[in-house]
């Protein structure tokens, strides 16, 4: 804990209230088109992800909350070892400490968050990623260490480019996952094996982030291959680019297993008169090159990813490329 | 001039050449040093400035930071952009990778001199990861992007070349028309204009280079360059520049057919490109059946203009395979 005017530290139950008056008044400030958050998907967020919190707060003399730096971890494997990663989300300061170009609370927040969080200091985490706003991402290089990864790039399927014909993967629904958890485990696994990092897809983690999310209405399809599970796709709508999308937010598949899973998701799209179908991948990951080989196209995307490692060991660029980034590893999404 | 102990770094004088090319022997070895001719050809551009900085000890060259200058159009003006290549330390007077060190002397006295003080916009290149990394720690560069390549895989008996393009010898005048209807839609991008041409794609000792020109008539309408003398991806062929105005979809197909024919005749394998991912030719090429790979090239950039910053860079700075020192 530091203390001065300001007292920084991890945050503690019972702050929730002070921390969404603060970020739905900043959200506020910054944004007209705000839309404050509620306690109840605060608690989904941060109390009931799987892989845990990581939530640092700078409050005032009343206990008012002037900034807050905070995570969304993720377990994986890397080369058979579980560890942990950290997507940075939800990061702010608010107005009267705001400082951009100076060292300011802002500052000494993400640095004990840092700190309590980062591997090279006895924290779970290897490394934290995240796509900030421009603003963010400059005081992130200047005093937290930020690097610049990569600038992103998107997958586009025209709907008018049709898949060929043949088998349609299964619509699933969240309350049936039950029943596929040592298929999902099984299979995302296989993957991190290949040498792919992927954050844990087990049963837990896709009914919190998908069959649980208190806002967004995902849809799950699942491909088999004699009664065993051979991949998986997570569609919803979303709005990109001033259109209406078919976003393909998640998914493990195959050469095999991809035609059918699309098939379902094109499905899907013309059900809902979605012009495209739109997905994010590394370019490192074979997936990227199978997309295109069924029809997909690369386009540009605004978003940077940047990163900061805890572990010199694995410095975060060479993470950036072996990591199985999906658009629903990240919260904006 | 500045010193560290006797070693001293200062702008490179004549003199010190044959010292440069001795030390880049030692730093680099005798394939990958440059000869006098090949240094000459990079650095000392008629009509722009040199950009070189050495360092000395006791009158011998120990390290260097030398960069490739551009006139450029960035911001609806001409400045002079410049590509850092060749550095080197010698390995006596190297330190780890999170010291400063020699190479950070030297950059910072390059970055000071020309860009900083000397009026330079952009430096920028596609280093080796140790130098990225250093570059980005220690002198101020910024990622602008993790190069994507498009691949034209190459099958099938090679076609003929389209009747309408030819090989162009002697590039004139009638390229800068070209290049300046396809800058419409560029907020940054090297001039290419006869004179460049000719230095960058006949003038390099040891490197072919085939330009194809579309004409209409006898105007140039279109412009594609291939590197015939193998490169670091084997069995492809390089495709340093394209130069076909927007909406000339008719001149781009023509001359990418051509690309295929020519590279497959030559016995290639595949063809590799470079564009911003933004860029209309990314699009087209995909819809040409080209495919997007990752490579292990990476775009730095240090500005010393704060109207181009890593994101208006990423956002509108035209640039080709041709523009780098990796073809």
């Amino acid at each position: 804990m530091r203390t001065r005017a300001v007292t920084i530290r991890a945050y503690e139950p019972g702050d929730e209230h002070a921390l969404l008056e603060a970020f739905n008044a900043t959200g506020r400030d910054l944004n007209p088109d705000f839309r404050p958050r509620d306690l109840a998907e605060w608690r989904w967020r941060f109390e009931d992800n799987p892989a845990g919190w990581r939530v640092v707060l700078a409050l005032g003399a009343e206990g008012e909350v002037l900034a807050q730096y905070a995570g969304l971890p993720q377990r994986g494997l890397v080369d058979g070892e579980e560890v942990h990663w950290t997507q940075a989300v939800d990061s702010f300061s608010v107005r009267r400490t705001r400082g951009l170009g100076r060292r300011g609370t802002f500052v000494e927040t993400g640095e004990l968050f840092a700190e309590l969080y980062g591997a090279d200091t006895g924290g779970p985490d290897r490394w934290m990623w995240g796509y900030p706003v421009p603003s963010a991402r400059r005081v992130g290089q200047a005093f937290l260490g930020y690097q610049l990864l990569r600038s992103e790039t998107w997958l586009e399927l025209d709907r008018s480019r049709p898949i060929d014909d043949g088998e349609v993967a299964t619509p699933w629904s969240w309350d049936a996952l039950d029943g596929l958890a040592p298929d999902l485990e099984r299979l995302w696994r296989a993957r991190a094996a290949e040498g792919a990092i992927v954050a844990a897809r087990g049963q837990r983690e896709l009914a919190w982030r998908y069959g649980a999310h208190p806002r967004e209405r995902y849809e799950l399809a699942a491909h088999f291959d004699g009664g065993r599970l051979e991949g998986f796709l997570v569609f919803r709508r979303a709005r990109h680019r001033e259109r209406e999308v078919g976003l393909l937010v998640d998914g493990l598949f195959d050469r095999r297993s991809a035609p059918p899973l699309l098939r379902w998701a094109a499905e899907r799209a013309r059900a809902e008169e979605l012009p495209v179908l739109l997905t994010r991948l590394s370019p490192w990951c074979r997936e990227f090159e199978l997309l295109q080989e069924l029809g997909f196209r690369v386009r540009p995307s605004r978003r940077v990813l940047v990163g900061r490692g805890y572990d010199r060991a694995s410095p975060p660029e060479l993470w950036a490329r072996r990591w199985y980034g999906t658009p629903g590893d990240s919260d904006l999404f | 001039m500045t010193s560290e102990g006797t070693i001293e770094i200062r702008e490179l004088e004549e003199s010190d050449l044959d010292s440069l090319l001795a030390c880049q022997r030692l730093c680099f070895g005798a394939e990958r040093a440059k000869s006098a001719a090949e240094w000459a050809w990079a650095f000392r551009r008629p009509g722009l400035p040199l950009r070189h900085s050495v360092a000395l000890l006791d009158g011998r060259v120990v390290g260097a930071y030398a960069g490739i200058p551009e006139r450029t159009w960035i911001g609806g003006e001409e400045r002079l952009c410049v590509q850092p290549v060749d550095l080197m330390v010698d390995p006596e007077h190297r330190r780890g990778q999170r010291e400063r060190g020699l190479y950070v002397d030297l950059g910072e006295h390059f970055l000071g001199s020309y860009g900083t003080h000397g009026g330079d916009a952009v430096h920028y290149g596609w280093p080796i990861d140790a130098a990225r990394r250093v570059g980005e720690r220690l002198l101020g560069y910024e990622l602008v992007r993790e190069e994507l390549a498009l691949v034209l895989e190459l099958e099938g008996r090679p076609s003929e070349a389209p009747a309408g393009v030819q090989r162009v010898t002697e590039p004139g005048e009638e390229l800068k028309w070209l290049w300046d209807r396809c800058a419409s839609e560029w907020g940054a991008a090297t001039i290419r204009d006869g004179a460049w041409a000719r230095w960058r794609y006949q003038q390099r000792p040891g490197i072919e280079y085939l330009m194809l020109g579309a004409y209409d008539e006898d105007l140039l309408v279109g412009m594609a360059t291939l590197r015939l003398t193998p490169w670091e991806w084997e069995g492809a062929l390089p495709l340093c520049d394209w130069l076909v105005p927007p909406g000339e979809l008719a001149v781009a197909r023509d001359l990418e057919a051509a690309v295929r024919s020519v590279a497959a005749r030559a016995g290639a394998r595949r063809v590799v490109a470079v564009f911003p991912d933004s860029s209309s030719p990314f699009a087209l090429f995909q819809e040409l059946g080209w495919c997007v790979r990752p490579t292990p090239y990476r775009l730095v950039a240090r500005s010393f203009d704060g109207r181009f910053d890593g994101d208006w860079l990423r956002a509108y700075w035209w640039y080709g395979l041709g523009d780098s020192d990796l073809v």
